[in-house]
């Protein structure tokens, strides 16, 4: 008894797909209900981030950046703050570094709360996404009182933030940690531990190291397959060196190491994770003016620069090539997003129809960020 | 009306079909969950836990053939207007669009160098509301849609119009 | 303004130019001591650049070469040997910064000749500085260039490896596979590939930032290619996400890469014109009937 194929089906998804996380488009090649060929298109949000860049000054360009992820986008602007600062030798002052990587796991939290959130509704829970949304609503709100924004903050700027903390708003945070973190494990009761949520994505979207390694993949969903591999230890930016936190990676619990449910479950626990950073850093933050070391103006001296750090989605670089005006001559940005979706063609093979959106959620892509 | 004043019980309303109609459309607008870039994210703000889009009756659907309102929530590129034209031209009568944040409204902060982001979807399609902002908060968004619905109440479908 | 500010303006700017500042220092409006300043300044660039023009150098002047006028350089002469015999005030009253900051490395320079023709046997001061610049340890980039270069004779562009390598595309993909597997280098990830224009006139260029998961170092390769038909090897096969990163970098340059086994436009639409990412990128007019550059009906 020989397999029967019959003739392959196209399928198109999107790019208005409720599933598809912004305008992504799907040309899926199916043989019945097993998928046999995907390919990603993507360019539906292409904004010419690069082509802005090479026409704004340094500083004009932190928006933009705050525009390609829009969901971390403090992320976004520390890194970019951190390869402008390193081009000009710039060395900011401790409390603003320490500002910098709390807003920044701060907003690690929020975009994974965001992942989770919508990683549950494409494979069909709507209640969790609520319960995240409730929380992420509150350190939105933090930000609000801090930089007067709930998404786009423009708050990290070269040599500097733009405003100090207000009063008393280190005991904000500490109030937010302390009612977040027991809501950790109400999550995990009601989403990661549930049997159906498991069936429908333990072993799915196996990934493993060197295909992942290939495809340049990097953050939650690399250290899902089991690679330990975090920029803010092994090259580490800012002030990163001096926190204790451990390093997340997927152990195959319900399944295979680096399935769908191992890449939820790292940025479940990469949450605790932030909150130990977050509480390390407001125990020793120093006191100081933040507005210490902002550059008049921002004349990079030339010369190039790549620059990498940690997003909430992975490796974020910046490739900076400055020929000594205050315009930068070329900017390109080395989206995470972009080399996780690439590997989606890869992984998804072979599976079922509607397993393909469980695993382009679990990649927990950004389309801003994937087409600029 | 007053030959009909006081001639009937207390529940029954009087009113024109054309005002009835327009008040019970204006109610219910669902909308076309469409998001594009960042707006979207405040779009699903909007209709998530604090601020419940469902109680102003705006409920989200999937599919163009069963919404009323199309909200653009983000910019729009040249890829993507062909698309949205299309989406656009698949709706039922009576259909509204609202352009939310300044790229949908004029391409924004991407106005100047942007090659490929339209300079606002009032180019490929009528826009009824325009929410400004970038993103607009979530309260924004209400407003807008709450000013589409007086638009809606204001409707005569029945009435014959004078070319 | 009045006849009398001009007439005081210029005064103070003729003083100023043989030298003596105090007259326009001691003008007593503010306003008319900048302007007078500003006058200054004009009139001290129309005097750099006039010997210039004159002689027979040519318009771009080599950046080697100090495009100053003589005059300014038998003045900082002057003072220079003023300030040897003691006398530093001659160098810090120099009004024009750039003349003082001149003036300054010159008087450096005039010392360290003077030390050294003093002490015998002592190492002449540049070559002691070239040395120094030379780090005794070779440095990661000098040997990864030299097994490159080793493997595959002539495919270095050039020799100098500061902070990059230069290849010129012969054997491409085979040096990247070589990078890739090699025990000592084991560049196992390619971080990100850009595309570079050197300007209108010039070529263009691919940029590979590589990166070893297992040894944590990472080096950048530069591929350089003409501007007029760009092609450049490709390692789609190598690096897997070389893929979508040369399509992107040929939908924004036009640059081709060979071999790579699906090269088309990924984020702009198939039937888009030009190559945005070009110094000499005109956007299209229209696209299917939509009108592209941001000019409006009824706007601006």
């Amino acid at each position: 008894m020989g397999v029967v194929h019959g003739d392959l089906m196209t399928l198109n998804i999107g790019p208005q797909h409720p599933s598809t996380h912004g305008v992504l488009r799907l040309k899926v090649k199916t043989d019945g209900e097993i998928i046999s060929e995907v390919e990603p298109i993507i360019g539906y949000l292409h904004r010419c981030f690069e082509k802005h860049c090479e026409n704004v000054t340094y500083d004009q360009v932190i928006p933009y950046t705050d525009r390609c992820d829009y969901i971390a986008a403090m992320n976004n602007n520390f890194g970019y703050a951190v390869a402008v600062e390193e081009l000009m030798e710039i060395k900011v002052p401790e409390r603003v570094e320490y500002i910098r990587v709390i807003v920044a796991e701060l907003n690690r939290i929020a975009s994974h709360l965001l992942a989770l959130g919508a990683f549950g509704l494409d494979v069909g829970a709507f209640t969790p996404f609520l319960y995240m949304f409730r929380d992420r609503e509150r350190i939105l709100d933090l930000f609000e009182v801090l930089c007067g924004a709930r998404l786009l903050y423009n708050y990290i700027w070269v040599g500097g933030i733009s405003h100090d903390f207000p009063p008393n708003f280190d005991s904000k945070i500490i109030e937010f940690l302390d009612y977040f973190e027991p809501k950790i494990d109400e999550y995990n009761n009601l989403l990661t531990f549930n049997k159906i949520f498991i069936e429908r994505t333990a072993d799915i979207g196996v990934l493993p190291p060197e295909i992942a390694i290939s495809y340049g993949v990097s953050g939650p969903n690399l250290r899902g397959s089991g690679v330990t591999w975090d920029l803010r230890r092994d090259d580490p930016y800012s002030i990163y060196d001096k926190f204790d936190f451990n390093i997340v990676i997927g152990e195959g619990e319900m399944g295979t190491v680096g399935d769908c449910w191992d890449r939820y479950f790292v940025r479940m626990i990469e949450m605790k994770e932030s909150v130990k950073i977050i509480r390390q850093a407001l125990k020793t933050l120093p006191s100081g003016d933040v507005h210490q070391a902002l550059p008049k103006k921002i004349r990079p001296p030339k010369g190039s620069i790549y620059k990498r750090t940690e997003s909430p989605r992975g490796d974020l670089a910046y490739y900076i090539v400055s020929d000594g005006s205050p315009i930068p001559y070329r900017l390109k940005m080395r989206s995470p997003a972009f080399t996780s979706l690439s590997v989606l063609e890869e992984i998804s093979s072979g599976w079922m129809m509607s397993d393909v959106l469980a695993i382009l959620g679990s990649l927990d892509i950004v389309l801003g960020e994937i087409d600029r | 009306m007053g030959l009909l004043e006081n001639k009937f019980q207390d529940n029954v309303v009087v009113a024109s079909m054309d005002k009835l109609l327009g008040w019970a459309r204006s109610t219910s607008p669902w909308f076309f969950q469409f998001g594009l870039a960042c707006c979207a994210i405040e779009m699903m703000a909007t209709a998530a836990s604090r601020h419940d889009l469902m109680r102003i009756g705006m409920i989200p659907r999937s599919s163009p053939r069963q919404a009323d309102v199309m909200i653009v929530a983000g910019t729009v590129t040249m890829k993507m207007a062909l698309r949205i034209k299309k989406l656009y031209e698949q709706m039922a009568n009576p259909k509204y669009v609202i352009a939310m944040g300044s790229c949908a409204t004029s391409g924004g902060p991407y106005w100047q160098h942007g090659y490929h982001v339209l300079k606002g979807v009032d180019l490929v399609v009528p826009v009824d509301v325009y929410i400004p902002g970038c993103p607009p908060r979530p309260e924004a968004l209400i407003e807008g849609l709450l000013k589409l619905q007086e638009k809606i109440q204001m409707d005569r479908p029945l009435t014959k119009k004078i070319a | 303004m009045s006849d009398e500010q001009i007439k005081l303006i210029e005064e103070a700017v003729a003083k100023a130019l043989t030298g003596d500042m105090d007259m326009i220092n001691n003008i007593e409006d503010r306003v008319t001591r900048s302007k007078a300043k500003a006058a200054l300044v004009k009139a001290k660039r129309e005097a750099k650049k006039s010997p210039v023009s004159d002689s027979e150098n040519p318009p771009s002047p080599a950046p080697s070469k100090p495009s100053v006028g003589d005059e300014k350089l038998s003045f900082i002469d002057d003072v220079v040997a003023k300030a040897l015999a003691g006398d530093m005030d001659a160098i810090n009253n120099i009004e024009d910064r750039v003349t003082r900051s001149k003036a300054k490395a010159a008087l450096v320079k005039a010392k360290r000749l003077a030390k050294s023709s003093t002490v015998e046997d002592a190492p002449k001061p540049e070559e002691s500085t070239i040395e120094d610049s030379i780090p005794t340890k070779k440095s990661f980039y000098q040997i990864v260039a030299e097994a490159i270069d080793k493997k595959f004779t002539g495919s270095l562009s050039n020799n100098d490896v500061n902070g990059y390598i230069q290849l010129n595309g012969q054997n491409w993909f085979e040096i990247a596979q070589y990078l890739r597997d090699n025990p000592d280098f084991l560049f196992d990830s390619l971080q990100c590939v850009t595309g570079y224009d050197y300007g209108v006139e010039g070529e263009l260029e691919v940029r590979y930032n590589l990166h070893s998961m297992t040894h944590n170092h990472a080096i950048e390769i530069r591929i350089k290619t003409n501007r007029t038909n760009p092609k450049v090897p490709s390692v789609e096969q190598v690096w897997r996400i070389g893929d979508w990163f040369e399509r992107e970098t040929y939908d924004m340059y036009g640059i081709e890469f060979e071999g790579h086994r699906n090269m088309s436009r990924i984020l702009l639409p198939d039937d888009w014109e030009g190559w945005p990412l070009l110094k000499d990128y005109e956007t299209q007019e229209t696209y299917h009937g939509i009108v592209v550059p941001k000019v409006k009906d009824g706007w601006e």
